[in-house]
Formats: structure tokens, C-alpha cells, sequence
């Protein structure tokens, strides 16, 4: 059996060697890109306008860099952090990937940070995952994140819903994984130090479609609690909402990053009343006047045309970020892949550029300190829903602007963790 | 006869050669993986070849040697213990086989079908636990950075150690079923297979036996279940999903539920499918291509890629040259 | 012969068996004496509760009513594993032989299974020194030719002479036998009745049997039962010339 295997083997390999020379025409080596996301299961729409960010980058740099052809593979993962690392596993054992762009979600990005460890020789960048543990808890030096995590998206909203809506006693709906737990672990940090307390917090699995006996606890109008903060992603948003709409819900509500995402606010149905006057944060706002976002949109819209989303989503900006500071730091070191990548990764640690959120720089851990938006969604004139800005955070950093020392004694967010001392 | 120890020669020298001609990548993940995966779909197959029980909780029942050998080893988070290793490891296998032993206590009055449905409750109510208890299980997170041993001085990590590390113990589970199925005990989970009724009448207790074939089939299964940890360096509940319980039985249809070997065969397979199906399929029709190359199978050889083996050999065998009359020694009983 | 004192010598003493299955009562009071050493059989149509009795001796099925007593011990409570140790053997109507396990392997498990470790793990069947045991045992029952066949290969016949191998191994002292002679041709049924003539005299055997002439031929008494009661009892002779019982268990056979 196993001699099968073996002649399988050479035919896969033979397979990615001619794929090598076919490219290698020019005189320098082709540098190969592997992209990673989640092409199957509840993210694979998320996941494959994550690659188009990858694509993106590429064909802004011409599809080279200083002579040495790009070549981009992809490999697919469901969520699932065993299948990610085995994809990832591929694209740079088997495929010889030098460049990993990716993953896509939270505990899949903790996994592929862990495996960065096994492979000095590759350098790994994140794609869209925003898990808090993927470059805190013992980071990898070879993996960087250009995007802000789950935690620094939401710590300037806790702050804000206290000082300016005067809410001080919130009830918190989520899904059970770590991704929301950072973003409540986020809001809190601020919330809390601003004399918020939380009432309740309610788990609900990832996928739950009745959210009946959750919604049977929650209060229907504010009284004692003046509103809710809401941690669900995708169809989960839309079938809290909508189910706690029909009972005839009203608690004025504070949305996790997803809440307020495009694939939530072009829902129809009995969610949509809820959503004009949602609260959210995140490092984009559809109305912002930013120029470098405006550009990524036109940009992607000239290239993708009618295969593309509408409007580029926030995993495209995210994998196109890291995708472009890997070409950047390429570009600046020439191609030089030599030892370990010892210069590219150098070149990583110190780049700073502008993403299409604005500028982005790493800090000790190569995570991203970057602008975060507090947004509010409204109506436009042509009746759909988008992000108008309420206020811009400058250089939002993986601490929380708490300082290094004061943020580590926070430990690490949980379901139980963090609570706000009464 | 001697064309079976030639068999065993061969296959042990790949094993020990296979190192030196893949790269890191058909090493551990293809390998390592078949190894492993294979150990656990061979506890299916003992359980299926010789006391005709089929079970999905076969994965769950790994599970259990995963995530105690994660809680012993690697805590995280405030949730965990640590312990020595040799500890930890004879805790799993400890707690695998008890898991095993308790499945079977619920199963053991059901047959058929509806054992399949009973194992697989058993393995989605696990799948749930892990997802919602934090206090043993860390929830949805599950256990990162699970690294397996170093022994003075050999990380059995590394890819070549882990992959010998691997090749031995499928090995010596491989050769346990096959000398247990030849004990007293083994022949009596035979004819539990056969006629229950029978075994009962000769003074056997039929559910004690039941139970414990389970019991020994979780301990193989907790074999692969640490092997798999330590393969992923972590386990969470996506490690005890549906796909992952739906797998075990997909791979030993593959192989072949009749013989121990088919689970290994159908192992390899299903890891090669699962890694290169990508390459030469669009990924949304991924799902659909290993569906239909199992259909085929089922279709084309009910007793999976061993027995299609073992048909074409049987007919070359006989075609080819005289049939040695001496009976065989009945030691490649188990259907 | 329902004397109440139960005498120490009687092999199977049986009481008031009754078993009912919902409104239906499949063996209804019945008392039986059998001597130690003796041949019984038990006659009576289909559906006259010979199979349940049986069930209810070998342990296989609780009896509702009624109590079981074997060499003076009252077994009525006892596991059907725990008979076996006392030396209860059973085959059944139809036959059920280990299809995927040899004849010798067959013949092995019976022995293990009387004598016990029945779990044992350690050591290869091949290497076990009661192993020895199938030889004979396959001698008795006329299979010393075929202790290699798996059992899924031996013709009807000898699929019942195994049947009864595996009933004879280690020393059983009650032998319940369910229509040895089921399925089998003349010559078989010829070769079967001698077998069972060399059985050990010590032995106790009680044999269900449709067929009068091997009935009659091979026991020293005879019990009648008929819709869960007990009809009649005595020598073959008195039952041959029984002309109620020739109707009664000739019609309903007949048909």
C-alpha cells in the first residue's frame, strides 16, 4: 500500500516542480504564497473574499518582486484548527510555501502560531484571525500580525458607551469560542474602569439556530439594564435578532464586530428593524472619509468586477494587509530568503505602512498597533445600512493603551474572565 | 505461509525505510497520520471483525486519551494537572479504556444499528461536553501546545522520532489484536460474533464479554487518540466532531472492516484522498469526491480495499499454481 | 410421582415450572423427576412448551412459577453460566455452530467455556494445554477428520454432530438435547442415535424429539407434555400403546 503512496507522492511532487519551472522562466526564484482560509463550511464566504485580498496584493506589486515571481497556492481549512494546521502542514512541507498568509478564524490562527514555532524557514503572517492568545501567550518570532485582534477592536467601545450614552448596567449575549471572548474581554477592560457593570452574560453555542431560552431571561425594554452587548457572527446575529425582534425585544443594543459586518446588515426581515442605531467598533467605518480605504475599494471593485462581494468585507482588508506588508518587506530586502529569512523577517518587525484602515505598525510581540472606529449603523439615502463613524482611535496597541504590565495582570479572557469588580 | 512472512518483511521495511525517501510533510502528515488514525480505525475493526459490533464512538473514546494526556501534560488556562508523563500516559490509557467499558455497558444490549446510533449519541453528547465544559475540557479552545515527551534528550516530537514512534505502536497494536483474536478470550468475542445464543449455553457471560471487548477496543483507540494529540500538538472539540467520529468508520469501510490491516489500508487512503482530493478537485465538490470514491468501494467491494486485495491474490493463487492442500493453520481466521 | 421429598439422588428435579408470556402460559405447572443416568424424552406437538422447559432448565429464560433443582441444589435462580459450571449442556433446534471459527476451535471454546479461565489473554490458544481436549471430544462426535474446516463449511449433519461435541465437553452431568435428529438423512439420524448410545451411562440426557421411533428407541422414559401441561409419563412401551397420545401427538405432527 504504502508503495501507492509513494508514487502518488512523486506524482504530487513532480506536479509542483513543473509548476516551479513553468514559472522560474526568469532568472531569479520564485517565491510562493500560501494562502490558508476557511473555504468550507459556515466561513467559506469569508474565507474565499479572504483570498481575494491575497490575489489583491499580489497583482498590485505585478505579480513580482525584484525579479523573483510570485507565485500564490491556496489550501482550505473549515474552522476546525486540526484541519488549518494540517492545510498549513501542506502548503509548506509538501508545497514548499516560503510566505503563509493566514488563517482565517481565532482558534485556528492560536494553532498555525504553534506550528510557525516547527518552521524557522518559513514566515508566517496572519490572514484574519483576531484570537488575543495568537501573539501574546508565547509568540512566535515568525509570525506577524498586521491586523488588530478581537480585544483592541472593541476596548475603545466600553469606555464609550458609559461616557457618552451613559449605560452602566449592560446584560452580554455570545457565542462560546475565544474570538468573542476577546472582544467582551476588550470592551470590559474599558467598561468596567469606567464604572460599567455587566448583569448577565449568556454562552450560546456557535450554529445555535433558537435562541428561545436565552431570549426568555433577557429584559424586553431598558429598566435596570440600559442595553446589551451583542457577540454573534454571521447567521448567528441574524437569528438572535430576529427572534428577539419578534418577541418584541427593545433593549437598545451594543454589537461585537461581526454584529455590524455586511453579510448581517444586508439581511432582510425582522432583524433589520433592530439594526438602524446599533452601537459597534472595529478598525473600518463604510462612511469614513479615509482615503486608503476608498482606494482598497476601487481597487478591489476595478478587479474582482461582478466576482467580488459589493464592497470589499473587513477579512479582505485583513488578508490583503498581510499579504501586502509581506510584499513590502520583500521588496525592501530585494527577495533575500536566505538564512531563515532573516532579513525579511527584520524588514517585518520595523515595516510601518498604510492599510486601508490607515497606519499600521507591530509592536514587540509583531502584533499591530493601529486606528480603531466607533461606529453607529444608519440608514443611507438609497435605504441600505452602513457604519457611519462616531469617533476615530489612534493607534489602538495589543495593551489597550493599559501599558504591557497592567494588561498581563488581566490574564486571559475567558468566559468568566474578565469581570467587572462591583 | 511463507508468502505471508514475505508480506511481513516487506511492509516492515517500508516502515523503516519510508523515512528516508518522503520529505517532513509525507513523513508526519501523511505517515504519522496513517499510523495514528490507523490505530484508532483499528480499534473499529477489532470490534467489527470479531465480535461484530460496530461503533462511532470510536473517535469520542480516543478523545478521551487526548484530552486526559492534554489536561496531565499541558494545562492551560488555570484547567489541568500536570503530572509525570509515564503518569499521565497510564491515566489516558486508564481513562480511554474505562471510556470504552462504559460505552459498552450502554451499548451492550443493542445490536446493529442501533448500536451505531447508541455509540454515536454517546459520541455527539462527548462532542458537546468539550464544547461547553470549561472547568476539564477548556471549552471551544480545547488544549494548545500539547508536545509529547522528550526522552533524555530524543524529542519524540521531532518528525522522524514521532513517525518511529508512531510505526512501533501501530505495530504493536496491529500485533495485539491479531494475538488477543487467538487467545481463549479472542475466540470467545468470535463466537459472540457468531452466535451469541450458543456462547451463553457454553457457560460464557455474553454481556461481560461485550463490555469488554469495548473496554479493550478504547484502549487500543486511546493508543491512536495520543498519537493524534500529540500528530495536532493540541485537542479541541472540532477533534471529536461529527466529521472526525464519521471518519473512522469512513476509513475503515475503505480499508475493509474485516481485517485488522484494512485499517490501516483505509487509514492511508482516506489521509491521501483528504490531503491531495484538493489538487485535482474544485474544493466545494471535495466532500462529494470522498463520498463517491466510498460509495464505489462499498459498491464494488463491500469488504473494502483489503478484500479486493485478498479476492484478486485468492484468484491468482488459484489460477496461477496448485492449491497447497495442507489446510492452513486457521490463523488468518476472522472472516 | 409427585412425591414432595426431594430425594438426594434424583438428578433434575423439577416443580411447579411455569412461564407465561403475557396472557399466554407456555408451560403451565409442570413436575418432572429424572434419575441420575437416565434417558428422558419429552414429547408433544408444536407449540406444547418442550423448548421453554428447556430454556427454563438451561437458564436461559427466568421461569414465572415453580423451582429447579439439580443433583438436591436448587439452580431455579442461577445464571445460565453458572449451570454450565454445574454441569447443564444444551444444543438448541436449530443449529448454532461458530460459522467463522474452526471445528477445533469450536470444540475449544466449549471446553474453556466449562472449565474456565474463559478470559485468559495471555497466551495463544495454540500454546493452551487443555487444547489437547478437541481431539477426543472431535473423535466421539465422528469429526476427528475435520477439526481444521471452519464450521461454516461442515454439511447440516455435521454441523450437528459438532453441536453435540461441543454439549459433551469437559463432563456435563445433565445433557438437554433440542431435536438432535432436526434435518438429519437416515443414515445421519442412524449415526447419531448410536453416538448417542455410547454416551456414558452417568450421563443424564433429556432429548426433545418429533420423531417417535428415535424417540421411543432411545430413552427409558417418557414424558408427554401438550399445550404447556403434562399429559402423560412412562415406559416407551406404555406410550407406544397409548392410543390417546398416538392421536393427539400424530395428528398435530402429522400435518
Amino acid at each position: 500500500m504504502l508503495r501507492n503512496g509513494l508514487t502518488l507522492g512523486a506524482t504530487a511532487t513532480l506536479a509542483a516542480l513543473m509548476g516551479t519551472t513553468a514559472l522560474s522562466a526568469q532568472e531569479e526564484e520564485t517565491i510562493t504564497i500560501g494562502g490558508l482560509a476557511t473555504l468550507e463550511g459556515p466561513f467559506a464566504a469569508p474565507g474565499e473574499d479572504g483570498l481575494r485580498g491575497v490575489e489583491l496584493a499580489i497583482e498590485e506589486f505585478g505579480g513580482e518582486i525584484a525579479g523573483h515571481p510570485i507565485e500564490m497556492i491556496t489550501a482550505s481549512s473549515d474552522g476546525n484548527p486540526d484541519v488549518a494546521l494540517e492545510s498549513a502542514r501542506r502548503l509548506v512541507e509538501q508545497d514548499g510555501a516560503d510566505i503563509m498568509i493566514g488563517p482565517l478564524s481565532g482558534s485556528e490562527g492560536i494553532r498555525i502560531a504553534q506550528y510557525a514555532k516547527e518552521q524557522p524557514g518559513t514566515t508566517f503572517l496572519n490572514g484574519g484571525s483576531a484570537a488575543i492568545e495568537t501573539t501574546l501567550v508565547d509568540p512566535a518570532e515568525n509570525f506577524f500580525r498586521f491586523n488588530t485582534e478581537g480585544a483592541q477592536w472593541t476596548a475603545p467601545l466600553g469606555e464609550y458607551v458609559v461616557n457618552e450614552r451613559g449605560w452602566d448596567n449592560i446584560v452580554i449575549v455570545s457565542e462560546d469560542y475565544s474570538f468573542p471572548y476577546a472582544q467582551i474581554f476588550g470592551f470590559m477592560a474599558t467598561y468596567c474602569e469606567a464604572g460599567g457593570t455587566v448583569q448577565d452574560k449568556y454562552f450560546t453555542p456557535v450554529g445555535n439556530n433558537d435562541y428561545s431560552s436565552v431570549i426568555a431571561q433577557l429584559p424586553l425594554e431598558t429598566g435596570e439594564v440600559d442595553g446589551m452587548y451583542v457577540v454573534l457572527g454571521g447567521s448567528d446575529a441574524v437569528n438572535f435578532l430576529s427572534q428577539y425582534a419578534q418577541m418584541g425585544g427593545q433593549l437598545p443594543i451594543v454589537g461585537g464586530t461581526n454584529v455590524t459586518d455586511q453579510t448581517v446588515l444586508t439581511t432582510q426581515g425582522p432583524a433589520r428593524e433592530l439594526l438602524p442605531g446599533i452601537l459597534s467598533s472595529g478598525p473600518v467605518s463604510d462612511n469614513a472619509d479615509l482615503e486608503a480605504w476608498q482606494e482598497f475599494v476601487q481597487r478591489y471593485q476595478d478587479y474582482f468586477g461582478d466576482e467580488g462581494l459589493p464592497s470589499p468585507s473587513l477579512f479582505a482588508s485583513n488578508y490583503y494587509t498581510n499579504t501586502k506588508a509581506a510584499l513590502l518587506a520583500l521588496q525592501e530586502v530585494e527577495g533575500d530568503l536566505s538564512n531563515d529569512h532573516e532579513a525579511l523577517n527584520e524588514a517585518l518587525s520595523n515595516l510601518e505602512f498604510t492599510s486601508p484602515t490607515g497606519p499600521v505598525s507591530l509592536n514587540e510581540n509583531r502584533q499591530a498597533t493601529a486606528a480603531i472606529y466607533i461606529n453607529e449603523v444608519v440608514e443611507q439615502a438609497d435605504g441600505s445600512l452602513a457604519l457611519e463613524p462616531l469617533e476615530r482611535i489612534e493607534e489602538v496597541d495589543q495593551y489597550l493603551g493599559l501599558g504591557r504590565e497592567a494588561y498581563m495582570e488581566l490574564g486571559l479572557p475567558s468566559r468568566d474572565n474578565p469581570s467587572c469588580p462591583s | 505461509m511463507t508468502l505471508r512472512r514475505l508480506l511481513t518483511v516487506v511492509v516492515a521495511l517500508v516502515l523503516l525505510v519510508y523515512p528516508f525517501v518522503v520529505n517532513s510533510f509525507w513523513l508526519v502528515q501523511i505517515g504519522g497520520r496513517t499510523l495514528g488514525f490507523g490505530t484508532i480505525v483499528l480499534s473499529l475493526v477489532f470490534l467489527t471483525a470479531y465480535t461484530g459490533m460496530l461503533s462511532l464512538a470510536q473517535m469520542t473514546v480516543a478523545g478521551v486519551a487526548g484530552y486526559a494526556t492534554a489536561y496531565f501534560t499541558a494545562p492551560t488556562g488555570g484547567v489541568g494537572l500536570e503530572l509525570a508523563w509515564p503518569v499521565a500516559l497510564i491515566l489516558a490509557l486508564g481513562l480511554a479504556t474505562l471510556a470504552g467499558l462504559l460505552i459498552g455497558l450502554v451499548a451492550v444490549r443493542t445490536r446493529g444499528i442501533y448500536t451505531l446510533m447508541i455509540t454515536l449519541a454517546v459520541a455527539m453528547a462527548f462532542y458537546y461536553l468539550t464544547l461547553q465544559n470549561y472547568a476539564v475540557f477548556n471549552g471551544f479552545t480545547g488544549f494548545n501546545n500539547v508536545e509529547p515527551p522528550v526522552i533524555a534528550g530524543l524529542d519524540l516530537g521531532a518528525p522522524l522520532p514521532f513517525y518511529y514512534l508512531s510505526a512501533v505502536l501501530a505495530v504493536l497494536c496491529y500485533a495485539g489484536v491479531r494475538h488477543v483474536v487467538r487467545t481463549p478470550f479472542g475466540l470467545a468475542l468470535q463466537g459472540l460474533r457468531d452466535e451469541p445464543q450458543r456462547l451463553q449455553a457454553l457457560g460464557y457471560n455474553v454481556p461481560l464479554l461485550r463490555v469488554l471487548a469495548f473496554g479493550l477496543a478504547g484502549f487500543v483507540a486511546g493508543i491512536g487518540g495520543i498519537l493524534n494529540l500529540w500528530l495536532n500538538a493540541s485537542i479541541s472539540p472540532g477533534s471529536v466532531a461529527l466529521n472526525p467520529v464519521i471518519d473512522v468508520l469512513m476509513a475503515g469501510v475503505l480499508g475493509g472492516i474485516g481485517h485488522p490491516a484494512g485499517a490501516y489500508v483505509g487509514a492511508f487512503v482516506f489521509t491521501i484522498v483528504d490531503n491531495f482530493a484538493i489538487d485535482f478537485i474544485a474544493r466545494e465538490r471535495f466532500n462529494t469526491l470522498i463520498g463517491l470514491v466510498f460509495l464505489a468501494i462499498v459498491l464494488f467491494s463491500p469488504d473494502g480495499l483489503t478484500g479486493l486485495v485478498r479476492r484478486a491474490w485468492a484468484r491468482w493463487a488459484g489460477t496461477g499454481r496448485r492449491r497447497d492442500d495442507a489446510p492452513d493453520d486457521s490463523t488468518n481466521i476472522g472472516k | 410421582m409427585a412425591d414432595a421429598a426431594v430425594k438426594q439422588e434424583e438428578a433434575l428435579v423439577v416443580e411447579g415450572l411455569t412461564r407465561r408470556f403475557g396472557a399466554l402460559v407456555a408451560v403451565d405447572g409442570v413436575s418432572l423427576r429424572v434419575a441420575p443416568g437416565e434417558r428422558r424424552a419429552v414429547l408433544g406437538a408444536n407449540g406444547a412448551g418442550k423448548t421453554t422447559l428447556f430454556n427454563m432448565i438451561a437458564g436461559d429464560l427466568p421461569p414465572s412459577e415453580g423451582h429447579i433443582s439439580l443433583f438436591g441444589r436448587d439452580i431455579t435462580r442461577l445464571s445460565p453460566q453458572k449451570r454450565v459450571l454445574e454441569g447443564v449442556r444444551r444444543t438448541y433446534q436449530k443449529s448454532l455452530v461458530f460459522g467463522g471459527l474452526s471445528v477445533r476451535d469450536n470444540l475449544y471454546v466449549a471446553i474453556r467455556g466449562a472449565t474456565g479461565p474463559r478470559l485468559a489473554i495471555w497466551r495463544r490458544v495454540e500454546t493452551q494445554p487443555d487444547r489437547d481436549g478437541t481431539g477426543p471430544l472431535a473423535e466421539r462426535v465422528g469429526l476427528a477428520d475435520r477439526l481444521d474446516a471452519p464450521a461454516s463449511e461442515l454439511s447440516h449433519g455435521e454441523q450437528r454432530q459438532l453441536e453435540l461435541g461441543m454439549a459433551l465437553a469437559h463432563t456435563p452431568r445433565l445433557l438437554l438435547l433440542d431435536e438432535p435428529a432436526a434435518g438429519l438423512s437416515t443414515r445421519e439420524r442412524e449415526s447419531l442415535m448410536a453416538m448417542l448410545a455410547d454416551l456414558p451411562r452417568d450421563l443424564t440426557l433429556i432429548l426433545i424429539e418429533h420423531d417417535l421411533d428415535i424417540a421411543l428407541k432411545a430413552v427409558d422414559f417418557v414424558t408427554v407434555m401438550h399445550n404447556g401441561r403434562l399429559l402423560a409419563e412412562g415406559t416407551p412401551d406404555e406410550i407406544a400403546a397409548n392410543q390417546d397420545i398416538q392421536d393427539i401427538y400424530m395428528g398435530k405432527h402429522g400435518q
